[in-house]
């Protein structure tokens, strides 16, 4: 909360000289409930409230800085679940846009910069991150109808508390842009990602013995445990994604999207936590694909509509979790290997009313996202509405 | 899966030939461009950066003033912008003209996959949980 304060302190200060100045301040607050907190089948239903700021300067006319921050507030959580609002979480940071002046060639540059903090409340507090990432890419337009594109990404994420999480990421990607007749578009893309992380590598044999004889409660059992890799290792991760998008009469625009992910040799890798932790850097690791389309119009005076509806299907990188169980008398905490596939349709509406006032934009808006999640493990066959509403000032 | 494509290619394929809509404005209209995907006309000017184009909010029809070197007005945004002329740019703030550069290039930058990226869906109202097109929870997003 402090560094919200002195981010909006400074934000004042700057644009309290004006426009003139080159800068830009907005501030948001977002209101919402979501059915399904956890996204799995115990549907801990909870409210948050995201207020946040950013600040935006133009030192020249070709850079832009932005100072960022937000802040994430989980409440309303049944009694039993209150550990959840530690979910709660700031995030802020500085990101540098830089758009130097085009060649003579037609080729465009753009590179940004950017450093993030996320901090985490006392139970996720091993998950307060800091994470740092510089984009450049590049593209020409060598016909009136065609424009190619090429860039690369080098990101680094640490995590303060827990170094087995650390991940370094490196993306090359490329696609193009082409108007058909009938002001049809086609956007392709494709890339390639490598990440750097501790895998769980190896196995060991964890015994618990007793004497069964004397106490019949105690059980003989063996569990297999991971250990962990000494070394980083390299995951790839390829991907291509067509997008399709054209008008629908005057005041209306739709797209349709196909992705395809792949994580080739992933052979034996597994990782710690995927499923029993959300916030796990993991949960977003997936090989498989995605069909979504998307219509926005303007059909409604001043006012935005979209909509959207997709389907996803995903197949997460086989996990190691803690669970307990009670074996006899004694309640013992082991490893069990999970390989999970889910199926996963969304779809959502969205309404946008922007307003003009005084050289300031006001925007309030309204959404309601419906998911429901099938998958080969009953713990994430779930469902949930997250409905939630907003306004942004930007002046 | 066979029938899902079937559905797809059907989809795609009358999306391909049915109407558009009279063309937006002038001859510059013609030259439809959408790097951002939302199927609507990029070049189209929205000069309050309110997100609804001019036309469609009761205000001029028109195009964004792409400039070209020596600052003559160009047809769109794929020609290369070279803002030289000191007075087509009198009028402009530092941020209009980086705002003005950055519509230019807004394919850029930004990357669909990856192990970080999502597919863009979602409410697009910058709300934490929910926004950019993933499910997201405490921040984290996948």
């Amino acid at each position: 909360m402090r560094c919200i304060a002195i981010l909006l302190s400074v934000a004042l200060l700057v644009c309290s000289s004006g426009k003139a100045t080159g800068a830009e301040l907005e501030f948001g607050l977002d209101q919402a409930h979501t059915s399904n907190l956890l996204k799995n089948a115990g549907e801990a239903a909870a409210w948050y409230t995201n207020p946040r700021a950013a600040l935006r300067l133009y030192p020249v006319p070709t850079m832009e800085i932005s100072l960022t921050g937000q802040y994430t507030f989980y409440y309303g959580l049944d009694s039993g679940l209150t550990e959840l609002e530690d979910l709660s979480n700031f995030r802020g940071g500085v990101a540098v846009s830089f758009i130097p002046r085009q060649s003579d060639d037609g080729v465009s540059v753009v590179m940004e910069g950017r450093l993030d903090h996320q901090e985490y409340r006392d139970a996720f507090d091993e998950y307060s991150n800091s994470d740092g990432a510089l984009t450049v890419t590049a593209g020409t337009a060598p016909a009136d109808n065609l424009r190619l594109r090429a860039g690369g990404s080098v990101r680094r994420t640490a995590y303060g508390n827990s170094d087995d999480l650390d991940r370094s990421e490196y993306d090359v990607f490329g696609g193009l842009n082409w108007t058909l007749p009938g002001r049809n578009v086609i956007d392709g893309e494709f890339g390639v990602s490598l990440t750097r992380a501790t895998f769980m590598t190896g196995l060991f044999v964890h015994r618990i013995t007793g004497d069964t004889l004397s106490d019949p409660s105690v059980v003989q059992a063996s569990f297999l445990t991971p250990t962990e890799a000494d070394d980083s290792e390299a995951l790839s991760l390829l991907y291509m994604s067509k997008r399709f998008s054209r008008p629908l009469g005057d005041r209306t625009g739709i797209s349709a999207t196909v992705t395809w992910r792949k994580l080739p040799q992933s052979g034996s890798k597994t990782v710690q936590g995927i499923n029993s932790d959300v916030v796990s850097p993991w949960s977003s690791v997936w090989e498989g694909y995605s069909f979504s389309v998307n219509i926005k119009t303007f059909m409604i005076p001043r006012i935005i509509l979209t909509w959207g509806a997709g389907y996803w299907h995903r197949e997460y990188l086989p996990a190691w979790e803690i669970r307990a169980e009670q074996r006899g008398s004694v309640m013992v905490d082991f490893w069990t290997f999970v390989e999970r596939v889910d199926n996963q349709r969304r779809t959502y509406v969205s309404v946008e009313r922007p307003c003009s006032v005084a050289g300031s934009i006001l925007r309030l808006s309204v959404s309601v996202d419906y998911t429901s999640n099938s998958s080969n493990h009953i713990l994430y066959d779930y469902e949930d509405v997250t409905a939630a509403a907003g306004v942004s000032l930007t002046f | 899966m066979a029938r899902y494509a079937t559905a797809i290619l059907t989809f795609l394929l009358f999306l391909f030939v049915c109407p558009v809509g009279s063309p937006n404005a002038g001859s510059v209209a013609a030259r439809f461009v959408d790097l951002d995907g939302d199927g609507i006309n990029d070049n189209l000017t929205d000069s309050n950066n309110d997100g609804i184009p001019d036309e469609f909010s009761g205000g001029r029809s028109g195009e964004t003033p792409f400039l070209a070197a020596g600052g003559t007005q160009i047809a769109g945004m794929f020609d290369a912008v070279e803002v030289k002329s000191a007075d087509l740019l009198a009028g402009l703030s530092r941020q209009e003209r980086f705002k003005l550069r950055q519509s230019t290039v807004r394919d850029l930058g930004t990357f669909r996959g990856g192990f970080y990226a999502g597919e863009d869906f979602g409410p697009g109202n910058g709300i934490a949980a929910g926004a950019s097109g993933k499910v997201c929870v405490g921040g984290i997003c996948f």
